[in-house]
């Protein structure tokens, strides 16, 4: 290995133990976001709670009825689903709980009781079978199968947004402050070749990265059970894309800027949208159809629902290899367009 | 050693370095003196590789920059006005980071933590430095690749006195040790006076004066100076015919004040008749100073300005 890429790589690491805060914000910042919010979103709010009904052929006249008037009334909304499509949906959390009907007249509830809001869902449709003078039986399947609960749909959304400030900040404000300082002026002033500077920059940050997002994942897995269910080469594959699209990112937000305020809002400008919009926290179904459909797009997104299909979805590598070339891609051209404009001196 | 051609360089409206010509010859030292924003760092900045020039040749050693990049890095040693390097790196780290640019050994870098005397700092962060420390790391940076050819800009501007000298003696040492060449910009008279061959005082972009200290006080007749600031500003001819007066200039005071400079050939022959005539004509005298010669008196002889503005 080359000595000056081993000392260039060698200063993130340095800077990040040395400087407690960094520590902190590195580490201790996402671990407790992630505790405080898995605690108090145990279910995934949702202004309409929306019911699957699986196996509808099932239903007698009487409730059939019923859940057709009920469709009418704003607050609770019964869909017919196969099964398979309907545990998908129930994972994504896009529906509150899922019935499935018997042959003979028994309607299995399957919820998480521990979401108030599939609670709520389950208590208002038994109430609503009850009372269509059906004969349907109810009986309850409590679903606490990881895979299905705010906190795993949450833990994949927050990697996603580490990976993404990691290369903001650490690389981005990196070179910025570099400039600033002049140190990158002094550097090229030395034999020093910008290749090997910029991949030091990269790839010390890269493995920072995977430090960071295996301390989260860590604390979910013991915390909270959160488990990889899909392959973990898909794992890797979609964690190495999004590491390239967001430090393509970071050159291109970082090529020209020379005062620190611009720096800081040209990396907040890049990054707040994304956090707001791509569904970190919250689904970005929730937006309207048109909006969501651009969202979809945001290299964030991709990266978050990457890693929640190989998460909570069981994907394995060709599920996930559309978002990973995206990313790729992306990361490429921002490289090429940051380098073309980048200013060194 | 250096040779500079003709050289231009333009920012939007103003015109930085001015058809400036230069030629240093090896083992030389010398000092670009003007006030700020002269046109030393952009001149400077231009002979390190770190702006084009838009007009003009620039040649190190016979190289130039279109085709021998690679080695004049190699070659030269250098200082930016405040640099400062990473917080969280040690002395030590930083001087083993610039030496892997280098591919120097290790050892190359204790030496250099010797030399410019930073033994005891060696472990400290860059941040816990103080200013003059900051400046002998730079030095040390500067330094580490036996440089042919030593460019600094602005090395001990906001020194207090000690740390100055102590540059000055490592420097002077590499003079007479290694024939380096340098170029050192300063607004600092004594420094130029104390370490270099040859002064050029550059202004606006152009050169203005050249030579040694000796040369350049010669230029300017007349060995002592009376500055003198008055509440009113007299005629023009008012001063013309004072006994041993050489060369007059108004310099630009505040509001309300008329701050003049005199050339003399000697101050107890010219004084008194001075105050003899503001006194008939009322004036009243706010300051008065006399002292002998210096190369910021040449200087404001020469543009009106202070080296220090």
């Amino acid at each position: 290995m080359n000595s000056s890429f081993f000392h260039l790589a060698s200063i993130q690491f340095k800077e990040f133990y040395r400087e407690p805060a960094v520590l902190f914000w590195g580490f201790m910042f996402p671990i407790l976001v992630a505790g405080v919010l898995g605690l108090a979103f145990m279910n995934k709010p949702e202004s309409e709670k929306t019911i699957a009904v699986v196996n509808s052929e099932s239903l007698d006249a009487p409730l059939k009825r019923r859940l057709d008037s009920l469709n009418m009334v704003p607050g609770l909304r019964f869909v017919y689903l196969d099964k398979d499509e309907a545990e998908l949906r129930q994972k994504r959390g896009l529906i509150s709980a899922m019935v499935e009907m018997k042959a003979g007249g028994e309607a299995v509830f399957h919820y998480d009781p521990e979401n108030g809001e599939a609670r709520l869902a389950y208590l208002t449709a038994s109430n609503a079978i009850l009372s269509a003078g059906s004969k349907t039986q109810i009986s309850e399947k409590h679903i606490t199968a990881k895979g299905n609960r705010y906190i795993d749909f949450l833990i994949p959304g927050l990697i996603a947004m580490g990976v993404m400030n990691s290369c903001l900040w650490g690389i981005g404000w990196n070179l910025i402050d570099y400039r600033i300082k002049k140190l990158m002026r002094r550097m090229i002033a030395t034999p020093m070749r910008r290749s090997v500077f910029l991949a030091a920059q990269a790839l010390s940050r890269g493995a920072l990265l995977l430090i960071e997002a295996g301390a989260i994942f860590l604390f979910a897995a013991i915390a909270f059970d959160v488990e990889v269910q899909g392959s973990w080469l898909a794992l890797l594959t979609v964690f190495g894309a999004g590491f390239v699209a967001f430090a393509g990112l970071a050159v291109l937000t970082a090529s020209r800027a020379r005062h620190s305020q611009v720096g800081n809002g040209l990396i907040n400008a890049a990054s707040m949208p994304m956090m707001i919009l791509s569904g970190v926290f919250f689904s970005y179904q929730n937006f309207p159809e048109w909006a969501a459909g651009v969202i979809r797009f945001f290299p964030l997104t991709l990266l978050a629902d990457g890693l929640r299909a190989v998460f909570n979805e069981s994907a394995s590598i060709q599920h996930v290899w559309d978002e990973a070339a995206l990313l790729a891609v992306m990361g490429a051209v921002f490289f090429t367009g940051g380098l073309k404009i980048f200013k060194w001196g | 050693m250096i040779e500079i051609k003709n050289v231009s360089k333009r920012f939007k409206a103003v015109k930085a370095v001015d058809d400036l010509s230069l030629s240093i010859a090896k083992g030389e030292y010398v000092a670009l003196l003007g006030p700020n924003g002269a046109g030393k760092t952009t001149l400077v900045e231009m002979v390190e590789g770190l702006q084009k020039p838009d007009k003009g040749e620039i040649s190190i050693g016979g190289l130039n920059w279109r085709h021998h990049a690679g080695k004049i890095r190699k070659m030269m040693g250098l200082s930016l006005q405040e640099t400062r390097f990473i917080d969280k790196l040690t002395v030590k780290e930083i001087m083993n980071l610039f030496g892997s640019f280098y591919g120097l050994p290790r050892s190359r870098s204790e030496e250099l933590i010797r030399l410019v005397n930073l033994e005891e700092k060696q472990n400290a962060y860059t941040e816990n430095l103080s200013g003059g420390q900051r400046q002998k790391l730079a030095l040390g940076v500067a330094l580490l690749n036996y440089p042919e050819v030593l460019i600094l800009d602005e090395p001990t501007t906001g020194l207090d006195p000690n740390a100055r000298r102590e540059i000055w003696d490592i420097l002077k040492e590499l003079k007479s040790v290694r024939n380096t060449t340098m170029i050192l910009t300063t607004h600092y008279m004594e420094e130029a006076e104390k370490l270099c061959d040859r002064i050029v005082i550059i202004d606006h972009g152009k050169i203005i004066a050249q030579g040694t200290l000796k040369e350049l006080l010669a230029h300017f007749a007349g060995g002592e100076i009376i500055t003198f600031r008055l509440k009113d500003k007299p005629s023009e001819s008012l001063f013309r015919h004072i006994h041993g007066m050489i060369e007059m200039k108004w310099l630009n005071g505040e509001a309300g004040n008329h701050v003049g400079m005199m050339a003399v050939d000697e101050i107890a022959k010219t004084l008194p008749p001075f105050l003899e005539t503001l006194k008939e004509n009322r004036i009243e005298l706010l300051e008065l100073e006399s002292h002998k010669k210096t190369l910021d008196d040449l200087f404001v002889s020469m543009t009106g300005r202070r080296l220090h503005e």
